[in-house]
């Protein structure tokens, strides 16, 4: 008898636990209210790439045969699942991001995505010349005037002060004059190694298919390397 | 016999004042022809002057009629009911344009049903519902308002006096399906309503409503089943309620099922 009444208990509870609420499954979401929210990071030691999908109900997981898929210049990504802050996050590591993404997510029950395009802000190729007496601090990168990104640039350096500005245009060059290096302490000024970095940051968002008038697809781009410079009198 | 017909005409007024205090309410609505359980069996219109005394006075209205021996005539389609009750409803409402969202909310809601049949077998019904969606700060309404046609097919005395009714009519309801944006429209609907007296002094009446509603995107279906059991002007019942939603992208059934009581008063 009691191993009948703790067995009823047991389903009782069982029965109660499934009363809870589910977690949602990319099953539940309509395709065209899930926001795909990708970040991609190249600083020139490796890139990665991160896809959260979120919907009304929360953050979800591809399920039943969901699946996610993404691209770079025609050649697949190898995405795996992992947590962040307890969320799924769809995660590709690459050496550089070479090529505008291509995102794919098939979907037996529902719309798929089919070859969506993300483009991706062009390398930047960053080089410097040495410092070397009065000569300003000359940058020459990969031009991309019509990206529509943001350029920023900032050197570091044990004697100067941080220096930062985010650079109007995009167009290959820049300088930098010696007078714009602040000492950090004036009785110490430079020569000193110099470290400088260029970044081009760059949005993407679009409704992820039609009829969606909502943002679906949301891309954030940082591209940035960062070079050695040698600063001699 | 003039002695029974002078009971049956103080257990009329008795009955009667006991619907009044119903029907007033909705004077304007029910004003028209009297029923003919009404009219049928009229008490002499000429005086009586050998009249015996008068009987002992009847019994409260709740008091089971069958107290004094006579059976208490209670019409077998017709009625007017006010009542309260609530409901608990659960079930998948769509998100965005077309996610699956599990919900869960209590339903509060009161009643007034008017049902008059002017002739034997054709009769109108007035029906008025409202109440929150929800017993907290985001609590919302649902109210009802809608009328019908009715055809009572069936009809009869007996030992068990009944009726099955027949109705078509339309309504306007704001508020339900419960997660509808926006949630007011009109629509016909067909309902069924089955009502026997198994005692003197018991009434069960079982009702069915379905109200069909297409719109461009959405294809909604309501369900109401209503089961009540009455002695003297109180009733009792559950109802239980299926909303059923089709549409959205990708198409999906989403279906709330509620189920509550209620309770009133009630005259037949």
């Amino acid at each position: 008898m009691k191993a009948r009444a703790c067995s009823l208990g047991l389903l009782a509870l069982a029965a109660l636990a499934g009363c809870k609420d589910e977690p949602v499954r990319s099953t539940d979401v309509s395709t065209l209210d899930m926001l795909f929210s990708l970040d991609a990071t190249d600083e020139g030691n490796g890139a990665t790439v991160r896809v959260r999908i979120s919907s009304p109900v929360g953050d979800l997981r591809l399920s039943d045969g969901d699946t996610l898929r993404l691209g770079m210049g025609g050649e697949p990504l190898a995405l795996r699942e992992v947590e962040e802050d307890a969320r799924p996050v769809y995660l590709a590591e690459v050496e550089s991001l070479s090529g505008d993404l291509t995102l794919d997510l098939s979907r037996r029950a529902d719309r798929s995505i089919v070859g969506r395009v993300i483009p991706v802000p062009p390398p930047i190729g960053l080089k410097a010349e040495p410092l070397m007496g009065d000569s300003p601090l000359k940058l020459t990168w990969n031009a991309a005037p019509e990206g529509n990104h943001v350029l920023g640039l900032v050197a570091f350096g044990t004697c100067i002060k941080p220096l930062s500005r985010t650079l109007p245009n995009d167009v290959g060059q820049y300088e930098i004059s010696q007078a714009e290096l602040t000492p950090l302490d004036p009785a110490k000024p430079g020569p000193c190694p110099l470290q400088v970095t260029l970044v081009r940051t760059a949005t993407f968002q679009e409704p992820i298919a039609p009829p969606a008038t909502q943002i679906g697809l949301y891309a954030w781009f940082m591209v940035s390397r960062t070079v050695d410079v040698s600063w001699t009198p | 016999m003039r002695a029974s017909a002078t009971e049956n005409r103080a257990l009329r007024l008795e009955e009667r004042r006991a619907a009044c205090a119903l029907l007033c309410i909705l004077a304007p609505l029910v004003l028209g022809a009297a029923s003919p359980d009404e009219v049928a069996p009229a008490p002499p219109a000429e005086p009586l002057p050998e009249l015996p005394p008068p009987p002992e006075p009847a019994a409260p209205p709740s008091a089971p009629a069958a107290s004094n021996g006579k059976p208490k005539e209670r019409s077998t389609v017709e009625m007017a009911r006010l009542d309260a009750g609530v409901m608990y409803v659960r079930g998948l409402k769509m998100l965005g344009l077309g996610t699956l969202a599990r919900y869960q909310v209590l339903v509060g809601f009161i009643d007034l049903d008017v049902v008059r049949f002017p002739h034997e077998r054709l009769g109108f019904e007035i029906h008025l519902n409202g109440g929150p969606i929800g017993f907290d700060e985001n609590a919302q309404v649902e109210i009802g308002l809608s009328g019908a046609g009715l055809v009572a097919p069936l009809r009869w005395q007996g030992r068990a006096p009944g009726s099955f009714v027949l109705g078509v009519g339309g309504t306007f309801e704001y508020g339900r399906p419960v997660w509808l944006e926006p949630g007011y429209h009109g629509a016909p609907f067909g309902l069924a309503r089955f009502r026997i007296f198994p005692t003197e002094t018991v009434g069960l009446q079982t009702a069915y409503r379905f109200v069909p509603i297409t719109t461009n995107e959405l294809s909604l279906q309501e369900h109401d089943v209503e089961l009540g059991v009455s002695t003297g002007l109180l009733q009792l019942g559950a109802r239980v309620r299926v909303d059923e939603v089709r549409g959205g992208d990708p198409v999906r059934l989403y279906r709330s099922i509620g189920g509550g009581v209620f309770a009133g008063l009630v005259v037949f």
